[in-house]
């Protein structure tokens, strides 16, 4: 009898185990993040006499622009049960929000760094917790993400003229703006180091270009200009900074920043009426608040 | 309408057409575009056949990686668009000789989203072979912006090396403007690093792509002509 019992208690343990724990389903890594496809992204690397250029694929070309934060690709996480495989390269991503739209590309390249050197891309400054893996190495860490071993990785990465769409990613709790500027140059094929004269003044004048990505909290919240969920004084700041400034909907001002809430083309007292509204709002604690209402698009 | 009077108006019609076809109007130098013709990313996707290898067999996936590759039909084949009128190539740009004159696509390209470089032997690399293909079709790897024939084209080796670092790989597929289908079937297998030559011991995939053709104006014109006598007959009947 009492075998009995302990069989049917087993049973009834591993049958709401079963239910419970939904089975996980490996995927694998989309271009947009999550499971989510979308167009790529490509800003062209390519020398024009001793100038590096990073710019579109038009031509004549275009330099590069900074993208409005509205209109910049999005980091998304997996929804379970979709999972990533652990046995394959791309668990790094486990846990995060990701996305690998922009792809450095060479359909205009003509002109080739001189023997023994090669294009470089130094990342110069990015937002805290941002991480970068290099797929064509095996989603291995690049632009300062710490490797396994916790240590960071080099700040430069050689660019071998390839398609190639280095994967970026946050820990998927991650909320607002990202963003990375790099410096594009030619530099020696072994060390990295740049190509430069005997006065030390580079051979090829390098390119700078400045990436951005939304990890957008999933309510939209008026005021919540950085879109980390929260109306506080980091939405303030970004207020202040363009305070009075006056803009339209066009790159590169983009609404000053988005501090334009109202889009009436000057950031004012409206704007500042806008935050003051939702103040301390914050939608990840309690999302029920009638300003908090869910973003549309899959995050 | 008097017979007369529809003779006159295709006539006409017709006349119309030629001339838009030989009076060039003043041409823009532009680059190749994903979708063909100055079709964007926006417009034309690109489609990522999944290259995978577990370590004993290669795999071509579909994009979100849900099951093996399947051929595209209808409407999800991507198109081959030559240039609109106005727009034409650089003639000293690689890109010239591959493409002037053609329609083109690149939307498919190899994707290494789903490769794990780890566990391919040294030595070893992912080969393409094109096993048959339309007539006509013909295709240009872009790697550095070379636009390199492979795949017979020009009559050169039906094999190629995806690249090194497995990058993404988007080759040009160009064909001369016709209203028609086209596919190519491929064999992806390891090979020798060097030679290409298929090492036995491991598993390889077979998969197919097709693209339509986007008929050139003056065929469109024609077609729509044959379209509107067709239907007049048919209400005169």
């Amino acid at each position: 009898m009492k075998f009995k019992s302990m069989f049917v208690t087993l049973v009834v343990v591993f049958c709401v185990f079963i239910i419970a724990v939904p089975a996980l389903a490996y995927v694998y890594p989309t271009i947009c993040g999550g499971q989510v496809g979308g167009p790529m992204i490509m800003p062209e690397i390519w020398l024009d006499g001793s100038v590096v250029r990073v710019t579109d694929g038009e031509w004549p070309p275009n330099d590069w622009p900074v993208f409005a934060w509205s209109q910049s690709p999005w980091l998304r996480a997996l929804i379970p049960p979709a999972a990533f495989n652990p046995a394959e390269s791309w668990y790094v991503l486990t846990g995060k929000a990701y996305n690998f739209q922009y792809g450095w590309d060479s359909a205009l390249i003509e002109q080739f760094p001189p023997a023994g050197n090669e294009f470089w891309i130094e990342v110069l400054e990015q937002s805290p917790g941002l991480e970068t893996y290099y797929q064509g190495g095996g989603y291995t860490p690049i632009f300062g993400t710490p490797d396994e071993f916790e240590n960071p990785t080099p700040d430069i990465w050689m660019w071998n003229m390839g398609m190639q769409h280095n994967v970026y990613a946050v820990p998927q709790t991650f909320y607002g703006r990202l963003t990375a500027s790099y410096k594009v140059y030619i530099g020696n094929a072994s060390t990295g180091a740049e190509l430069k004269n005997g006065q030390g003044q580079p051979i090829y004048t390098p390119a700078y270009v400045t990436f951005h990505w939304l990890r957008p909290c999933p309510y939209i919240l008026e005021g919540d200009i950085n879109y980390d969920c929260v109306v506080d004084f980091f939405d303030f700041s970004l207020v202040a900074n363009q305070w009075l400034n006056s803009c339209n909907g066009s790159s590169p001002s983009y609404w000053c920043d988005e501090a334009d809430m109202d889009k009436l083309g000057e950031v004012d007292f409206y704007d500042l009426d806008i935050m003051i509204e939702n103040w301390l709002f914050d939608c990840l604690q309690t999302p029920d608040n009638p300003p908090c209402a869910p973003r549309p698009g899959q995050l | 309408m008097s017979k007369r009077r529809l003779a006159t108006v295709y006539g006409l019609v017709l006349f119309v057409l030629v001339l838009v076809s030989v009076i060039p109007a003043q041409a823009a130098y532009v680059t190749p575009k994903i979708g063909g013709a100055q079709r964007t990313h926006e417009v034309a996707p690109m489609i990522m056949p999944l290259i995978t290898f577990d370590g004993d067999s290669v795999s071509v996936l579909k994009e979100d990686g849900s099951g093996p590759w399947e051929t595209l039909t209808g409407n999800d084949r991507p198109a081959m668009w030559p240039l609109e009128d106005g727009n034409e190539f650089d003639s000293a740009k690689t890109w010239y000789n591959a493409l002037n004159g053609k329609a083109y696509n690149f939307q498919y390209g190899w994707s290494n989203a789903a490769f794990d470089q780890g566990s391919l032997p040294s030595d070893c690399n992912i080969w393409i072979e094109v096993l048959s293909q339309s007539d006509g079709l013909n295709t240009y790897d872009r790697t550095l912006n070379s636009y390199n024939p492979i795949f017979g084209t020009n009559g050169l080796s039906n094999k190629w090396k995806w690249n090194d670092d497995m990058s993404m790989a988007h080759n040009a597929y160009a064909v001369t403007p016709a209203y028609a289908q086209w596919y190519a079937t491929y064999w992806i297998y390891v090979g020798d690093s060097a030679t290409g030559m298929p090492l036995p011991n491991y598993g390889s995939d077979i998969v197919t792509f097709t693209w339509t053709s986007v008929p050139e104006p003056a065929t469109m014109g024609l077609l729509g002509m044959g379209s509107i006598y067709l239907l007049h007959k048919r209400r005169k009947d």
